[in-house]
């Protein structure tokens, strides 16, 4: 399959960038064709601006100077989202690339506003990954925002018959070695068997 | 009350802005100390850089953008958010406010092992949010509201036990009409017409590393 993998931490170094070296060789491995998107080494803008906003809803011209973003999505047979959850949300850089390339005629049709539908049905699978530094109960409390955005709202885009995962590590803040590597396996063997 | 009014939407001529300036007079207009932070217009950064993520938790490493958002958040006891809600969230703009200035030692000290967060933020005595959504009602309880959550569950656990909260939402936004939006609109003015000019005690403002960021108490 040709996965796209989008991913957000800005530090190379962090346990992050471990998941993502494991997660792309486990891909790799097994098969698929991989292209990492590495938003914040791509100095991607997550801001919507005025110009953006206001051509939003014109499809002729709302994927300027986002036409690269646009044609690897379109190209993703397989999506893997892996990002750390800060203040219960994705980082703002990821949030930006869901609001400025999940546009009108790339992620939906919306000319029918009573009768939305999706356009990223060339995905089969989706998996999310994500690490929260606070407890899963918290989460729960919280709604666990990052959870629902993949398991919830990504689904509606690759419209039903796509496998939905999520992949979290919740209270990475006292997580020792043993948890963390545990993790790392799990991730691994999850891509593996995509 | 000392009214800090975040808000985040690009364009001028948008009902989200008007929405914001609605917000803005009619505080002023009923008594409040107002102040607005409009983030398109300050053209704040909201991507969490390498470096940024690195001094994350030391103490001591806070960028003047971000030291001028905390000064508002030292002066304000009233918080209230007027943003688009796009993803079932904020815009990226006003997510990387959040990510970049509610910061450890600061606004909250991490706890240790399953204690639960330490706020520094007790002077906060209201949490407010005006928001449009696209969606129907129905199908963001569905998606859990993660935008409202967010500000409504894990900002408001850092404020004053006894923080008041509202919320107004506008759904159906791209499908309703102009007589829908008014009256929203009016629905708004009438919510904050309610909130009470006067607090009663307000605790101390207890934020964290006052020295890297207070310098300049004018704001």
């Amino acid at each position: 399959m040709r996965v796209l993998y989008l991913y957000a931490h800005p530090l190379p170094e962090s346990f992050h960038g471990a998941l993502r070296d494991h997660g792309l060789a486990a891909l790799t491995a097994a098969g698929h064709e991989v292209d990492l998107l590495d938003l914040n080494a791509d100095g991607f803008d997550p801001v919507l601006g005025v110009e953006g906003r206001r051509h939003y809803h014109d499809e002729a011209v709302n994927r300027r100077g986002l036409e690269d973003y646009v044609a690897r999505l379109g190209q993703a047979e397989a999506l893997v989202v892996q990002f750390p959850t800060w203040c219960f949300g994705p980082p703002a850089i990821l949030k930006g690339f869901f609001d400025r390339v999940f546009m009108p005629g790339v992620a939906f049709d919306i000319s029918d506003p009573a009768n939305v539908r999706p356009l990223l049905r060339h995905v089969r699978r989706v998996v999310g990954i994500s690490t929260y530094g606070r407890p899963r109960l918290q989460a729960i409390y919280m709604g666990d925002p990052p959870r629902k955005l993949i398991c919830r709202y990504l689904r509606w885009f690759v419209a039903g018959k796509a496998k939905v995962s999520y992949h979290a590590l919740y209270h990475m803040n006292v997580a020792d070695a043993d948890r963390r590597r545990h993790f790392l396996g799990r991730v691994e063997r999850a891509l593996r068997e995509l | 009350m000392r009214c800090l009014v975040v808000h985040a939407h690009p364009v001028e001529e948008s009902f989200n802005k008007a929405l914001y300036r609605l917000t803005l007079e009619t505080l002023a207009g009923a008594g409040h100390d107002v102040r607005g932070v409009d983030l398109y217009a300050e053209g704040f950064e909201p991507a969490l850089s390498a470096d940024g993520r690195r001094s994350y938790h030391e103490h001591g490493t806070i960028d003047a953008s971000v030291a001028a958002q905390l000064r508002h958040l030292a002066w304000c006891n009233g918080l209230i958010f007027v943003y688009p809600t796009w993803w079932y969230g904020q815009p990226a703009m006003l997510k990387g406010w959040l990510d970049r200035v509610w910061l450890p030692h600061v606004c909250f000290e991490m706890p240790e092992g399953s204690q639960p967060i330490r706020s520094l933020m007790q002077h906060l005595r209201l949490v407010g949010g005006i928001s449009t959504y696209g969606a129907p009602w129905w199908y963001t309880r569905r998606v859990g509201d993660p935008g409202r959550r967010i500000i409504m569950r894990g900002l408001k656990d850092l404020a004053h036990p006894r923080c008041r909260s509202f919320w107004c939402a506008l759904h159906l936004m791209d499908q309703i009409s102009a007589a829908q939006r008014e009256a929203f609109a009016e629905r708004v003015r009438r919510r904050l017409l309610r909130l009470p000019i006067e607090l009663g005690e307000t605790p101390a403002v207890q934020m964290g590393e006052r020295t890297y960021w207070s310098a300049d108490t004018s704001g």
